[in-house]
């Protein structure tokens, strides 16, 4: 009888139970801690899938809202420019091109030589232009002054051309012609729409 | 005497023994525990996961729901009417804010005595303001001395003379056009640049 065999022999009442936890552990790892793991690990794909779909869904939310809100305050920024910014109609832009202008010419020293003016709109604009070409005459001190009178006056008047011609190389006056615009609202697109 | 042969009967160390097997009783014990213990852990975590995905699913069906709602209340074509609105005013409000009276000066420093300048004439792109310029000069030297002297400023770049013709007085007359720079200084102070001398 070899030590082994007489160490199992008379010891097996201690090793049994030993072999038999061994056993049922190995059993418990491969039945259910493994299996386990596993349904665990893919658990936690499927979470990060679900928190990935989760954010998308966030962003596409938060993109829609912006956009939303970008409208909104679009739409109440273009409403404070229409109505408080603009000349409110033809009458008020005619007010402000015709005898505003005409008197801060006169208060710049330039004399006053013709006008023209056209009301006009771009197809799909909101806005009607009315745009005046004047010309004038006078020195070019005076054309500088009338054109800063012009630019930090509080009506929307926008100065889309200037144009110098010097008569002869001796005269000292200039004549002066600008192409000026003020916009105000129509609802003309509407109405073509 | 004593005739007994003790080598017939094999020795082993007890004690070796013993030690060992309790070594091996705290092993199964060990593994025992590890395993009980991953099994709870396992088992809570699987539940927590799958909870949490059903409530993330959820949530995300609902937030897709609500994105959908959000974007019937987006008409395309209301949002490109706007769009353009907002463009145009932009593109008005930068004209508005182009200060003559800056390029004036600008103009009036670099302008060679042999240089006019008869037309000016800005336009707002986007972000950038061009301008087109028509001047009239005795000759091309002068007007490329014009054009560099623009450019150095600062305020102009890619000036450009388009168009070039000679008119029956001797003369020059050339159209430049480029973009200028200096209107981003304009836009930032509400009061525009006062006449020069």
């Amino acid at each position: 009888m070899t030590a082994l065999k007489r160490i199992t022999a008379e010891k097996r009442l201690f090793i049994l139970p030993l072999v038999v936890g061994l056993a049922l552990n190995a059993a418990l790892f491969a039945l259910a801690v493994y299996p386990l793991t596993v349904r665990v690990a893919n658990a936690k794909l499927l979470a990060a899938a679900a928190v990935e779909s989760l954010e998308d869904a966030e962003q596409a939310q938060a993109e829609a809202l912006a956009i939303l809100e970008s409208k909104s305050r679009a739409d109440a920024d273009l409403r404070t420019f229409y109505e408080e910014v603009l000349p409110l109609g033809l009458p008020s832009a005619r007010r402000i091109t015709y005898a505003q202008l005409a008197a801060m010419a006169e208060g710049a020293n330039l004399r006053h030589d013709r006008r023209s003016s056209v009301a006009e709109q771009d197809r799909g604009s909101r806005l009607a232009r009315l745009r005046t070409t004047m010309v004038l005459a006078g020195e070019y001190a005076d054309v500088r002054e009338f054109i800063y009178q012009l630019e930090t006056a509080d009506a929307f008047v926008v100065i889309e051309g200037v144009s110098l011609v010097q008569p002869d190389e001796e005269a000292t006056s200039l004549v002066l012609t600008l192409e000026v615009s003020t916009y105000f609202w129509s609802d003309q697109s509407d109405a073509d729409a | 005497m004593l005739r007994t042969n003790l080598a017939t009967r094999p020795f082993y160390n007890e004690r070796g023994i013993h030690v060992g097997l309790v070594a091996l009783a705290i092993v199964v014990v060990g593994l025992t525990g590890f395993n009980v213990t991953r099994i709870v852990e396992l088992s809570r975590s699987h539940t927590d996961l799958g909870l949490r995905v059903a409530q993330d699913e959820a949530a995300a069906r609902e937030m897709v729901g609500e994105t959908e709602a959000v974007r019937l209340q987006i008409d395309g074509a209301e949002l490109r009417v706007v769009t353009d609105a907002v463009r145009e005013a932009n593109g008005l409000i930068g004209l508005r804010m182009f200060s003559w009276t800056e390029l004036f000066n600008r103009i009036e420093t670099t302008l060679p005595p042999d240089v006019m300048l008869t037309s000016v004439r800005p336009e707002v792109d986007g972000e950038y303001v061009s301008v087109a310029m028509v001047v009239l000069g005795r000759r091309i030297e002068a007007i490329d001395r014009f054009i560099e002297a623009l450019e150095a400023t600062g305020s102009f770049e890619e000036l450009l003379a388009r168009q070039e013709e000679a008119t029956d007085d001797g003369m020059f007359r050339t159209v430049l056009r480029g973009r200028y720079l200096g209107v981003a200084a304009a836009a930032v102070g509400a009061q525009p640049a006062e006449p020069g001398p």
